[in-house]
């Protein structure tokens, strides 16, 4: 063998070295479920968001317990809430605690109605006049829907991870980066749906929605879109 | 035409402005506690710091704002911090109060920009937790089923009820251009637990103590009414 043949054998091994280290290094991270992952793995952010959009075109419908995890940094303190959630391409959304109180919100488009079982109180709403609700109805259609284009105009997308899918996201909007320092999204192992979302809020508290027992394409209630009556 | 608009204008101010709490006591009984007993007694003169997980609404004029928060109570010190989150548990306000002064640790744009919003809420804290609260040197007075502390100024009423069993049910400050009360409701057990119960993990050591678990101060004057609604309480250790 020259000497030529001998640098490119160390140049292959050099890089199945590298290839492997970077394979050993995600599945310590908890990214690589198996070892034949290494084929699957799409290295570039937009392959994955290219996976992301086919697998969420056929999600028609979305049902989800939620568990949301409040986590107040300065009292070491977890506030844990439970409820539901449903969505109906394009743009129909229900966001309901049910634990300890009830309160939510139905949206469709850019309306919406929220409530709140404390006051019994039901009242509309509109994401363009309401900054917060906007924010909050928005996100949720965009995970919900998979929408990346949405996202990435709202967002700095890093890929954290491959296998499962997991997205960090950083506000582009100066006013929403006062609150929020970053997202970070995990999907469902089949690329389908949103498994869990963690909302880091500048301050050090942070927000966890898991979302649980997920019905895909599943028949919804005739109500689901409807406020509770008090 | 002048006073008729006037009573209209009354009219429709006061059907507007939240109704005042109800304060319902049982009447089956005589109160009899002692001035000292009373004032030592009462859930607030504690030393504990209270973890408290809470839903409020405020009620302004017509206009109503559910909230839930998390409220460290630190009795000893005659502090309170106020966390308040929406429906995806983002952190509407951050408040700290004492005895004299609030500052908004952290708030969305929307309360930084609503003048006067630190002092309101700081002040309703305040009458709520902190200040005042019964005295010695206050006046008793039997009224059968409840006893009141009576403080009395040349410009103010400051009357403080307790049911028959003792329990701190209503403040009420009137006169001196001042007007609101604070009304303690539904007093229920809480796990108290203690150091050596911590320690243990022995379900025995856990010293059962009674919290109001709905709390309402009515500010008339200002047509407003806050109401607290206790889900969950933890003494911090």
């Amino acid at each position: 063998m020259g000497r030529i043949g001998v640098v490119k054998m160390a140049h292959r091994k050099a890089k199945q070295a590298t290839r492997y280290l970077l394979i050993l290094v995600l599945a310590t991270l908890g990214c690589v479920s198996n070892s034949s992952a290494e084929t699957q793995i799409p290295v570039t952010l937009a392959a994955v968001q290219q996976e992301l959009r086919l697998a969420a075109q056929g999600v028609e419908t979305l049902q989800s317990d939620i568990l949301q995890e409040k986590h107040l940094a300065m009292f070491a303190e977890t506030l844990r809430s439970t409820g539901r959630f449903v969505f109906a391409r394009p743009d129909k959304l229900r966001w309901e605690m049910l634990k300890p109180v009830a309160s939510g919100f139905v949206l469709q488009g850019e309306a919406g109605t929220r409530w709140n079982a404390l006051s019994k109180e039901v009242g509309a709403f509109n994401v363009s006049a309401d900054p917060i609700m906007g924010m909050v109805s928005q996100q949720l259609l965009a995970w919900a829907r998979v929408d990346l284009d949405w996202l990435n105009k709202r967002y700095g997308m890093e890929l954290i991870c491959a296998q499962p899918v997991i997205l960090r996201l950083l506000p582009l909007d100066p006013g929403e980066a006062q609150m929020i320092e970053s997202l970070r999204i995990e999907f469902a192992p089949d690329r389908s749906h949103v498994a869990e979302v963690v909302m880091y809020e500048q301050g050090g508290d942070h927000t966890r929605m898991i979302f649980s027992a997920v019905q895909v394409n599943a028949p919804l209630s005739s109500t689901a879109f409807e406020a509770p009556k008090f | 035409m002048r006073t008729l608009s006037w009573i209209m204008l009354v009219l429709l101010l006061s059907s507007c402005a939240p109704l005042p709490p109800p304060l319902e006591m049982r009447t089956t009984c005589r109160a009899t506690a002692s001035a000292p007993e009373l004032v030592q007694n009462h859930w607030l003169n504690g030393e504990q710091i209270w973890r408290l997980r809470q839903s409020a609404l405020l009620e302004i004029g017509t206009r109503k704002i559910a909230l839930e928060g998390f409220l460290r109570l630190d009795l000893k010190k005659r502090e309170a911090r106020l966390v308040a989150l929406n429906e995806m548990g983002l952190v509407v306000f951050d408040l700290h109060v004492d005895m004299h002064t609030q500052e908004l640790l952290r708030a969305v744009p929307q309360v930084h920009e609503t003048k006067g919003f630190a002092q309101g809420v700081g002040s309703s804290l305040r009458r709520m937790f902190l200040a005042p609260v019964p005295q010695l040197d206050d006046e008793l007075e039997q009224r059968g089923y409840y006893q009141c502390l009576l403080r009395k100024t040349p410009d103010t009423k400051l009357e403080f009820t307790f049911d028959c069993d003792a329990q701190l049910r209503r403040t009420h400050m009137q006169g001196s251009g001042a007007e609101w009360q604070v009304v303690y409701n539904h007093y229920r057990n809480v796990a108290r637990a203690t150091e050596t119960a911590e320690a243990t993990n022995d379900a025995n050591e856990v010293v059962r103590v009674v919290l109001p678990t709905q709390i309402i101060l009515h500010n008339p004057q200002h047509r407003m009414k806050l109401t607290l609604t206790l889900n969950e309480a933890r003494e911090e250790i």
